[in-house]
Protein backbone atom coordinates (compact mmCIF):
# COMPACT_ATOMS: atom_id res chain seq x y z
CA UNK A 1 0.00 0.00 0.00
CA UNK A 2 1.41 3.36 -0.94
CA UNK A 3 1.73 6.28 1.46
CA UNK A 4 -0.73 8.38 -0.52
CA UNK A 5 -3.34 5.64 -0.40
CA UNK A 6 -2.72 5.20 3.27
CA UNK A 7 -3.02 8.95 3.79
CA UNK A 8 -6.38 9.11 2.03
CA UNK A 9 -7.58 6.09 4.00
CA UNK A 10 -6.65 7.80 7.23
CA UNK A 11 -8.36 10.94 5.98
CA UNK A 12 -11.56 9.06 5.28
CA UNK A 13 -11.42 7.36 8.69
CA UNK A 14 -10.94 10.74 10.34
CA UNK A 15 -13.84 12.24 8.38
CA UNK A 16 -16.03 9.30 9.32
CA UNK A 17 -14.92 9.57 12.95
CA UNK A 18 -15.86 13.24 13.07
CA UNK A 19 -19.22 12.43 11.40
CA UNK A 20 -19.93 9.78 13.99
CA UNK A 21 -18.90 11.98 16.89
CA UNK A 22 -21.25 14.65 15.54
CA UNK A 23 -24.09 12.15 15.38
CA UNK A 24 -23.24 10.99 18.89
CA UNK A 25 -23.56 14.53 20.11
CA UNK A 26 -26.97 14.71 18.43
CA UNK A 27 -28.18 11.36 19.59
CA UNK A 28 -26.47 9.84 22.59
CA UNK A 29 -28.61 6.72 22.24
CA UNK A 30 -26.40 5.52 19.40
CA UNK A 31 -23.13 6.21 21.24
CA UNK A 32 -22.42 2.71 22.40
CA UNK A 33 -22.74 1.31 18.89
CA UNK A 34 -19.97 3.30 17.22
CA UNK A 35 -16.42 1.98 17.37
CA UNK A 36 -13.09 2.94 15.87
CA UNK A 37 -11.54 -0.29 14.61
CA UNK A 38 -7.81 -0.83 14.35
CA UNK A 39 -5.37 -3.66 13.97
CA UNK A 40 -2.78 -4.85 16.48
CA UNK A 41 -0.77 -7.80 15.26
CA UNK A 42 -3.23 -10.28 13.78
CA UNK A 43 -6.19 -9.15 15.87
CA UNK A 44 -8.68 -6.37 15.31
CA UNK A 45 -9.62 -4.18 18.25
CA UNK A 46 -12.14 -1.40 18.62
CA UNK A 47 -12.69 1.51 20.98
CA UNK A 48 -15.95 3.42 21.39
CA UNK A 49 -15.65 6.59 19.32
CA UNK A 50 -16.82 8.59 22.31
CA UNK A 51 -13.52 7.67 23.98
CA UNK A 52 -11.35 8.65 21.03
CA UNK A 53 -9.98 12.20 21.05
CA UNK A 54 -8.40 11.78 17.63
CA UNK A 55 -5.89 9.82 15.65
CA UNK A 56 -2.48 10.92 14.49
CA UNK A 57 0.69 9.66 12.92
CA UNK A 58 3.54 8.57 15.13
CA UNK A 59 6.12 11.27 15.79
CA UNK A 60 9.75 10.52 16.71
CA UNK A 61 9.78 8.88 20.10
CA UNK A 62 11.91 9.88 23.07
CA UNK A 63 12.80 7.04 25.44
CA UNK A 64 11.86 7.67 29.07
CA UNK A 65 14.22 6.04 31.59
CA UNK A 66 12.41 4.14 34.32
CA UNK A 67 9.09 4.01 32.48
CA UNK A 68 7.05 0.77 32.50
CA UNK A 69 7.77 -1.57 29.59
CA UNK A 70 4.48 -0.81 27.84
CA UNK A 71 5.46 2.86 27.52
CA UNK A 72 7.06 3.41 24.13
CA UNK A 73 8.19 6.88 25.06
CA UNK A 74 7.02 10.43 24.67
CA UNK A 75 6.70 12.43 21.49
CA UNK A 76 6.34 16.05 20.51
CA UNK A 77 2.82 16.33 19.13
CA UNK A 78 2.18 19.90 18.06
CA UNK A 79 4.27 21.30 20.89
CA UNK A 80 2.78 19.06 23.55
CA UNK A 81 4.64 16.15 25.16
CA UNK A 82 2.47 13.10 24.48
CA UNK A 83 3.07 9.75 26.24
CA UNK A 84 2.75 6.82 23.82
CA UNK A 85 1.73 3.36 24.92
CA UNK A 86 2.10 -0.03 23.30
CA UNK A 87 -1.34 -1.55 23.57
CA UNK A 88 0.14 -4.89 22.58
CA UNK A 89 2.49 -4.94 25.58
CA UNK A 90 -0.21 -3.62 27.88
CA UNK A 91 -2.25 -6.66 26.86
CA UNK A 92 0.68 -8.94 27.61
CA UNK A 93 1.59 -9.37 23.95
CA UNK A 94 4.88 -9.02 22.10
CA UNK A 95 6.74 -5.71 21.74
CA UNK A 96 5.24 -3.45 19.12
CA UNK A 97 6.89 -3.39 15.73
CA UNK A 98 6.56 0.11 14.37
CA UNK A 99 5.76 0.32 10.67
CA UNK A 100 4.84 3.24 8.41
CA UNK A 101 1.17 2.28 8.80
CA UNK A 102 1.32 2.69 12.58
CA UNK A 103 -0.97 5.36 14.01
CA UNK A 104 -1.71 6.78 17.42
CA UNK A 105 -5.22 6.50 18.80
CA UNK A 106 -5.59 9.34 21.29
CA UNK A 107 -7.65 8.89 24.41
CA UNK A 108 -8.26 11.14 27.39
CA UNK A 109 -6.85 10.02 30.72
CA UNK A 110 -7.08 12.73 33.33
CA UNK A 111 -5.47 10.57 35.99
CA UNK A 112 -2.52 10.00 33.70
CA UNK A 113 -2.15 13.71 33.07
CA UNK A 114 -4.18 14.35 29.92
CA UNK A 115 -4.21 12.75 26.51
CA UNK A 116 -2.24 9.58 25.83
CA UNK A 117 -1.53 7.85 22.55
CA UNK A 118 -2.14 4.15 21.97
CA UNK A 119 -0.06 2.74 19.18
CA UNK A 120 -2.06 0.77 16.61
CA UNK A 121 -0.41 -1.13 13.76
CA UNK A 122 -3.06 0.11 11.35
CA UNK A 123 -6.30 2.05 11.48
CA UNK A 124 -9.19 0.30 9.81
CA UNK A 125 -12.55 2.02 9.97
CA UNK A 126 -15.48 3.08 12.10
CA UNK A 127 -18.03 0.31 12.53
CA UNK A 128 -21.51 0.00 13.96
CA UNK A 129 -21.83 -2.79 16.50
CA UNK A 130 -25.14 -3.60 18.08
CA UNK A 131 -25.11 -4.55 21.73
CA UNK A 132 -26.92 -7.83 20.92
CA UNK A 133 -23.97 -8.99 18.80
CA UNK A 134 -21.47 -8.66 21.64
CA UNK A 135 -20.31 -11.96 23.11
CA UNK A 136 -17.89 -12.93 25.84
CA UNK A 137 -14.34 -12.58 24.46
CA UNK A 138 -12.27 -15.73 23.88
CA UNK A 139 -8.96 -14.33 25.06
CA UNK A 140 -6.40 -14.70 27.81
CA UNK A 141 -7.26 -13.71 31.36
CA UNK A 142 -4.90 -10.71 31.14
CA UNK A 143 -6.67 -9.47 28.03
CA UNK A 144 -10.17 -10.25 29.21
CA UNK A 145 -10.01 -7.63 31.96
CA UNK A 146 -9.53 -4.95 29.31
CA UNK A 147 -12.25 -6.15 26.98
CA UNK A 148 -15.95 -5.95 27.35
CA UNK A 149 -16.62 -8.41 24.59
CA UNK A 150 -16.12 -9.48 21.03
CA UNK A 151 -18.31 -9.14 18.01
CA UNK A 152 -18.36 -10.69 14.57
CA UNK A 153 -18.81 -8.19 11.76
CA UNK A 154 -20.89 -8.79 8.64
CA UNK A 155 -17.76 -9.73 6.70
CA UNK A 156 -17.06 -12.45 9.26
CA UNK A 157 -14.16 -10.70 10.94
CA UNK A 158 -13.95 -10.80 14.71
CA UNK A 159 -13.31 -7.59 16.58
CA UNK A 160 -12.34 -7.31 20.24
CA UNK A 161 -14.00 -4.42 22.04
CA UNK A 162 -11.82 -2.51 24.47
CA UNK A 163 -13.22 -1.18 27.72
CA UNK A 164 -11.63 2.27 27.93
CA UNK A 165 -12.07 2.69 31.69
CA UNK A 166 -10.40 -0.65 32.33
CA UNK A 167 -7.59 0.36 29.99
CA UNK A 168 -7.00 3.55 31.95
CA UNK A 169 -7.08 1.65 35.23
CA UNK A 170 -4.59 -0.88 33.87
CA UNK A 171 -2.19 1.90 32.87
CA UNK A 172 -2.34 3.50 36.30
CA UNK A 173 -2.34 0.22 38.22
CA UNK A 174 0.60 -1.17 36.26
CA UNK A 175 2.61 1.91 36.97
CA UNK A 176 1.69 1.89 40.64
CA UNK A 177 2.88 -1.67 41.00
CA UNK A 178 5.93 -0.92 38.86
CA UNK B 1 10.13 35.46 33.32
CA UNK B 2 11.84 32.82 35.52
CA UNK B 3 14.47 30.78 33.78
CA UNK B 4 16.55 27.80 34.71
CA UNK B 5 20.06 27.10 33.47
CA UNK B 6 20.78 23.58 32.30
CA UNK B 7 23.66 21.62 30.80
CA UNK B 8 22.49 19.74 27.71
CA UNK B 9 24.07 16.41 26.81
CA UNK B 10 23.51 13.84 24.10
CA UNK B 11 23.24 10.08 24.54
CA UNK B 12 22.94 8.61 21.10
CA UNK B 13 20.33 10.69 19.32
CA UNK B 14 18.55 11.70 22.49
CA UNK B 15 19.03 14.90 24.49
CA UNK B 16 19.05 15.17 28.25
CA UNK B 17 19.63 18.17 30.49
CA UNK B 18 20.86 18.59 34.05
CA UNK B 19 20.54 21.59 36.28
CA UNK B 20 23.65 23.72 36.08
CA UNK B 21 23.66 23.87 39.86
CA UNK B 22 24.25 20.10 39.93
CA UNK B 23 27.16 20.28 37.48
CA UNK B 24 30.65 21.29 38.53
CA UNK B 25 32.51 20.93 35.27
CA UNK B 26 32.54 19.28 31.85
CA UNK B 27 35.76 17.80 30.54
CA UNK B 28 36.83 15.57 27.70
CA UNK B 29 38.04 12.12 28.65
CA UNK B 30 41.63 11.45 27.71
CA UNK B 31 44.10 8.70 28.54
CA UNK B 32 46.17 10.88 30.83
CA UNK B 33 43.09 11.74 32.88
CA UNK B 34 41.95 8.15 33.26
CA UNK B 35 43.37 5.87 35.88
CA UNK B 36 42.99 2.26 34.78
CA UNK B 37 42.17 -0.35 37.36
CA UNK B 38 41.14 -3.96 37.19
CA UNK B 39 37.38 -4.42 36.95
CA UNK B 40 35.82 -6.00 40.00
CA UNK B 41 33.25 -8.75 39.77
CA UNK B 42 30.81 -6.89 41.96
CA UNK B 43 30.76 -3.69 39.93
CA UNK B 44 27.43 -2.67 38.46
CA UNK B 45 27.40 -2.48 34.66
CA UNK B 46 26.96 1.28 34.67
CA UNK B 47 30.16 1.86 36.63
CA UNK B 48 33.12 2.13 34.33
CA UNK B 49 36.40 0.49 35.44
CA UNK B 50 38.65 3.55 34.97
CA UNK B 51 38.50 6.43 37.42
CA UNK B 52 38.96 10.04 36.54
CA UNK B 53 41.88 12.03 37.87
CA UNK B 54 40.21 15.32 38.65
CA UNK B 55 42.01 18.00 40.64
CA UNK B 56 43.24 16.13 43.70
CA UNK B 57 40.52 13.45 43.56
CA UNK B 58 39.87 10.23 41.73
CA UNK B 59 36.22 10.23 40.73
CA UNK B 60 34.18 7.18 39.74
CA UNK B 61 32.94 7.26 36.15
CA UNK B 62 29.31 6.35 35.53
CA UNK B 63 28.13 5.42 32.04
CA UNK B 64 24.99 7.53 31.95
CA UNK B 65 23.33 5.58 29.14
CA UNK B 66 23.58 2.33 31.08
CA UNK B 67 22.52 4.00 34.32
CA UNK B 68 19.38 5.17 32.52
CA UNK B 69 18.73 1.69 31.17
CA UNK B 70 19.49 2.58 27.56
CA UNK B 71 21.85 -0.39 27.22
CA UNK B 72 24.31 1.49 25.02
CA UNK B 73 27.91 0.56 25.64
CA UNK B 74 30.20 3.60 25.64
CA UNK B 75 33.90 3.95 24.99
CA UNK B 76 34.68 5.97 28.07
CA UNK B 77 37.96 7.31 26.73
CA UNK B 78 36.10 8.89 23.80
CA UNK B 79 33.32 10.41 25.89
CA UNK B 80 32.82 13.73 27.50
CA UNK B 81 32.56 13.68 31.25
CA UNK B 82 30.14 15.75 33.27
CA UNK B 83 31.34 16.21 36.83
CA UNK B 84 28.07 16.02 38.71
CA UNK B 85 27.15 16.66 42.32
CA UNK B 86 25.01 13.70 43.26
CA UNK B 87 24.16 14.65 46.81
CA UNK B 88 25.70 14.03 50.20
CA UNK B 89 28.85 15.84 49.12
CA UNK B 90 29.56 13.09 46.57
CA UNK B 91 30.69 13.79 43.02
CA UNK B 92 31.05 11.49 40.06
CA UNK B 93 31.83 11.78 36.36
CA UNK B 94 28.89 11.02 34.10
CA UNK B 95 30.09 9.74 30.72
CA UNK B 96 28.03 11.15 27.84
CA UNK B 97 28.42 11.03 24.07
CA UNK B 98 28.47 14.78 23.76
CA UNK B 99 28.07 17.77 26.03
CA UNK B 100 26.27 20.35 23.95
CA UNK B 101 26.58 23.28 26.30
CA UNK B 102 24.69 25.43 28.74
CA UNK B 103 21.30 26.79 27.85
CA UNK B 104 18.49 28.59 29.58
CA UNK B 105 14.93 27.47 29.47
CA UNK B 106 11.87 29.21 30.80
CA UNK B 107 10.17 27.52 33.72
CA UNK B 108 6.86 27.88 31.92
CA UNK B 109 8.11 25.74 29.07
CA UNK B 110 8.98 22.82 31.33
CA UNK B 111 6.40 20.04 31.50
CA UNK B 112 6.60 17.87 34.60
CA UNK B 113 6.56 14.24 33.58
CA UNK B 114 3.28 12.57 34.56
CA UNK B 115 3.80 10.66 37.80
CA UNK B 116 2.55 7.42 36.26
CA UNK B 117 5.34 7.52 33.68
CA UNK B 118 8.18 7.37 36.15
CA UNK B 119 6.71 6.09 39.35
CA UNK B 120 9.74 3.90 39.94
CA UNK B 121 12.19 6.74 39.93
CA UNK B 122 12.31 10.51 39.94
CA UNK B 123 15.51 10.65 37.90
CA UNK B 124 13.56 12.28 35.07
CA UNK B 125 11.58 15.09 36.60
CA UNK B 126 10.42 16.97 33.56
CA UNK B 127 10.87 17.78 29.92
CA UNK B 128 10.89 20.65 27.50
CA UNK B 129 10.85 20.97 23.75
CA UNK B 130 13.90 22.67 22.28
CA UNK B 131 14.05 24.95 19.26
CA UNK B 132 14.64 21.94 16.99
CA UNK B 133 11.39 20.38 18.21
CA UNK B 134 13.18 17.63 20.16
CA UNK B 135 12.04 16.60 23.60
CA UNK B 136 14.78 17.17 26.17
CA UNK B 137 14.38 15.15 29.37
CA UNK B 138 15.49 16.85 32.57
CA UNK B 139 17.56 14.69 34.90
CA UNK B 140 17.93 15.11 38.64
CA UNK B 141 21.51 14.03 39.37
CA UNK B 142 20.74 13.59 43.06
CA UNK B 143 17.72 11.34 42.46
CA UNK B 144 19.70 9.23 39.99
CA UNK B 145 21.47 7.33 42.75
CA UNK B 146 20.12 5.61 45.81
CA UNK B 147 21.92 6.24 49.08
CA UNK B 148 23.37 2.73 48.81
CA UNK B 149 24.72 3.43 45.33
CA UNK B 150 26.15 6.72 46.52
CA UNK B 151 27.97 4.97 49.35
CA UNK B 152 29.13 2.34 46.90
CA UNK B 153 30.54 5.02 44.59
CA UNK B 154 32.54 6.63 47.37
CA UNK B 155 33.99 3.27 48.41
CA UNK B 156 34.69 1.74 44.99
Amino acid sequence: MSDSNDGSQVGSVLARLEQVRQSVRNDTATATNQYLRFQMGEAHYALPVTEVRGVDRLYPLTYVPGAPNFVLGVCNRRGVVLPCISLSELLGGPPTEITHNARLVLIQDNEAGGVIGLLADRLLDVVNISSESIEQPMVTLEQSALLHGQSRLRNGQMVLLIEADQLRQRINRRTESG
Amino acid sequence: MDRVQVVVVKLGQQSFAMLLSQVENVIAASDERLERQSPRGTMPLWLSPPRLRYLSDRLPIVELSRKLGMKMAMAVDKCELVIARIGGGVRCALAVDQAQGITQTELDSITPLPRWLNRESTTVWGSYINSAGEIVLLLDCEAMFTSTERTWLTMS
